[in-house]
């Protein structure tokens, strides 16, 4: 089939399947609302109309539907290159992706119903009509999928963002639902001052929140325990772990830590102790920081075990000694900027400036917060950072070439200069003007304050890792051998020499799999062997190099 | 000793010096009382004002404003205790007089009010705004006329 014929196919039956489906959630609609006994004498000339409209919908969209997918489905089991086509990877995973997210979201209104105990009030038709007709297409276009399978790396990779997608919710849900669970509870406690009336714990938040684990915890068991099981080697899920599972669990864990240290530490230095209810915020922070603390512990472990057994283990315990550390420097940076804050403003008040009013402990607030942000920070920045100077120090040569490292200091560097030079200006601007009015007084150290605090704590940051920078360039970390984009075409995908020639290069090749007659007996490489071809490869003169490994005349063809 | 661990320590000597001053200013400095400012000037009467809205002592801080005040003309005592109580947060703030022009019968008082509200990991979690207070006299006494509600203070 031409890209314009497919095209038109697929277009049309997506849409003929939403008229179809809509179709089906009105007529379903109705016939629980006809089972409830919702309408009255009144509501018959809106009854008519939609059914009406349903029927015609479910009539006229069906047959058009069931026309083009079936014209499709023969296509595509006639034709290998139909049913592996880019589009139609990207129409099943669309529809799969859209179907499942609304099958979720729905099922969770019918879950927090059923634990209202039933109630006929609360019943919502509409949303348990899209439940069904939702999770039916889900279902039909996941079985033709599953089916067919995933044969070409775009198939691949569409799946893994429907996969990972709504892995990622199951989880963000099911640990929301987890903290507000536990914060309703403690907030029923019946231990909290000044109350005069208190609602029950069994209340509509509180189901609301059963509801979300249970849709939230089925959602990430299916997706992650059973429908990503077997995606190990795939660069998705090393996003997946590193990004939002390791580093956004570690965000918000730390966050809770920072808020929990911080109101305790004004709560000692006196502060809202006429608040009532003042720890009532240990409810959430304290369950935020546990569940927080399992997910990055739990999803740090599986992807240790998995680097493992791919070889790469080395680079993803880097990855994440990185990005911890750049959390932690980045908090301790915050917190100094804010403590420095007080002996500047101390200065100020001290020229002139005449306080009139002032809550006791006004101080408290910034040192509090200022102390909070140093006391999690500092152990976590010594600690990874320390362990990566010892990386550096033991294994230089490939250490301070990763690209982990270089990306870390750079980005380091970059935001210093940023933060440097948006200072300077300000600072700059505020005496200048301050001269030319005629007027440099207090206010322009005022409203310099916050530059000159961030300046005093950039200049050193910057000066340091630029210092780390010149050190690694003058250990050879920026004589890399040029990237080649390298393909190689072998018998078997998953043979042990595609990871030994990606582990000397450095990074990742592409791999193509032969289908053809074999031309002789596959080759058995050395690592000496491979060594070789890499040396090969890198000499080569064009860009692209082919890898040809089907028989014992090992080929590497440099192409444009 | 290398050159970069030499210079982290030496960072580090220095966040401690800065903890431990900032500290001490904090706890020590940070709890004496303001001065009173003279009751019948334009500076101490927006001090009282300022102090009874801080206390939550409404009736008292709505005697330091002026009847005459375009405001209060169109809206009743109780209105504007209203208007206080919805605006009220839980941030902590201070005020400092910035400038004062004092006439004969009225007065100006620029007032400059920080906030503490942390807003992120690198923003200012003080936000500063400058606040002139209109003053007149009346029957011998200074009055605010303006402004009689302080919404950008939560």
């Amino acid at each position: 089939m031409s890209t314009v014929r497919r095209v038109f196919f697929y277009v049309l039956a997506l849409v003929t399947l939403g008229i179809l489906s809509a179709g089906l959630i009105n007529l379903l609609s109705l016939s629980f609302d006809a089972i409830l006994a919702r309408f009255t004498l009144a509501q018959v000339g809106d009854l008519r109309q939609q059914l009406s409209l349903g029927i015609a919908m479910v009539v006229i969209g069906g047959p058009l539907w069931f026309l083009f997918w079936s014209m499709i489905q023969r296509h595509a089991e006639r034709d290998a290159d139909e049913s592996g086509s880019t589009l139609r990877a990207f129409y099943l995973n669309l529809v799969l992706i859209v179907s499942a997210i609304v099958t979720v979201f729905t099922l969770y209104t019918l879950l927090a119903w059923l634990l209202t105990g039933l109630r006929a009030d609360q019943f919502s038709p509409g949303s348990t009509a899209i439940l069904i007709v939702s999770a039916a297409v889900w279902y039909y276009h996941r079985f033709i999928s599953e089916k067919e399978g995933y044969h070409s790396p775009v198939a691949r990779t569409v799946r893994r963002w429907y996969v990972y997608t709504l892995s990622a919710i199951g989880l963000i849900w099911l640990s929301i639902g987890i903290v507000q669970i536990v914060n309703q509870a403690v907030v029923s406690l019946p231990i909290w001052q000044g109350e005069i009336i208190r609602a029950g714990f069994w209340n509509s938040g509180t189901q609301g929140s059963l509801a979300g684990i249970m849709t939230g915890g089925l959602t990430w068991a299916f997706f992650w325990f059973y429908t990503a099981r077997d995606d190990i080697s795939s660069a998705l899920r090393q996003v997946y772990f590193y990004l939002l599972t390791i580093l956004g669990s570690a965000i918000a864990g730390l966050t809770a830590l920072i808020v929990s240290v911080y109101k305790m530490l004004y709560w000692f230095m006196g502060g809202d102790r006429d608040v009532a209810n003042y720890f009532q915020f240990l409810g959430w922070s304290i369950p935020t920081i546990l569940v927080a603390f399992f997910i990055w512990f739990y999803h740090l472990r599986i992807a240790e075990e998995e680097s493992a057994i791919e070889q790469h283990y080395i680079s993803a315990r880097r990855v994440h000694y990185y990005l911890m550390s750049f959390l932690g420097l980045g908090t301790l940076i915050a917190g100094l900027i804010i403590i420095l804050g007080i002996p500047l403003d101390s200065i100020i008040n001290s020229l002139m400036q005449q306080t009139v009013v002032e809550e006791p402990g006004w101080w408290n607030n910034h040192l509090s917060l200022s102390l909070a942000m140093l006391a999690v920070s500092i152990p976590i920045w010594l600690y990874y950072w320390s362990r990566i100077i010892d990386m550096a120090e033991k294994d230089g040569a490939d250490e301070r070439p990763a690209r982990s490292r270089r990306i870390y200091i750079y980005v380091i560097i970059g935001a210093s200069v940023v933060m440097l030079a948006a200072d300077l200006v300000n600072i700059v601007y505020q005496l200048l003007n301050g001269m030319l009015i005629g007027d440099l007084g207090i206010d322009v150290l005022r409203n310099m304050k916050w530059s000159l605090q961030t300046v005093f704590i950039a200049i050193p940051v910057l000066i340091y890792h630029l210092d780390i920078a010149r050190k690694d360039q003058k250990l050879g970390s920026e004589n890399l051998a040029a990237r080649k984009n390298v393909t190689v075409l072998v018998v078997d995908r998953k043979s042990p020499v595609i990871a030994l020639i990606e582990g000397r290069l450095g990074y990742k090749v592409r791999v193509s799999q032969y289908v053809g007659e074999l031309p002789g007996d596959v080759p058995q490489l050395s690592e000496g062997d491979v060594e070789r071809l890499v040396s090969q490869i890198q000499a080569s003169a064009a860009g692209n190099v082919m890898l040809v490994l089907l028989d014992r005349n090992i080929m590497v063809l440099p192409y444009k | 000793m290398k050159t970069s661990s030499r210079f982290l320590l030496g960072f580090g000597i220095l966040i401690i010096v800065v903890v431990a001053v900032a500290v001490t200013l904090a706890l020590i400095g940070g709890n004496e009382p303001v001065k009173l400012l003279p009751q019948d000037s334009p500076e101490g009467t927006v001090q009282r004002f300022l102090m009874a809205v801080k206390e939550q002592d409404y009736a008292k801080a709505y005697t330091f404003l002026s009847p005459q005040s375009e405001y209060l003309k169109t809206s009743p005592y109780d209105d504007w205790v209203r208007s206080m109580q919805s605006m009220r947060g839980n941030s902590s703030w201070k005020a400092s007089i910035v400038n004062s022009t004092v006439r004969e019968n009225d007065a100006t008082v620029e007032v400059a009010v920080d906030v503490f509200r942390p807003d992120g990991p690198l923003a200012n979690p003080v936000n500063t705004n400058r606040v002139t207070f209109v003053l007149q006299k009346e029957n011998g006494k200074w009055m605010i006329n303006s402004p009689v509600d302080l919404y950008w203070l939560y």
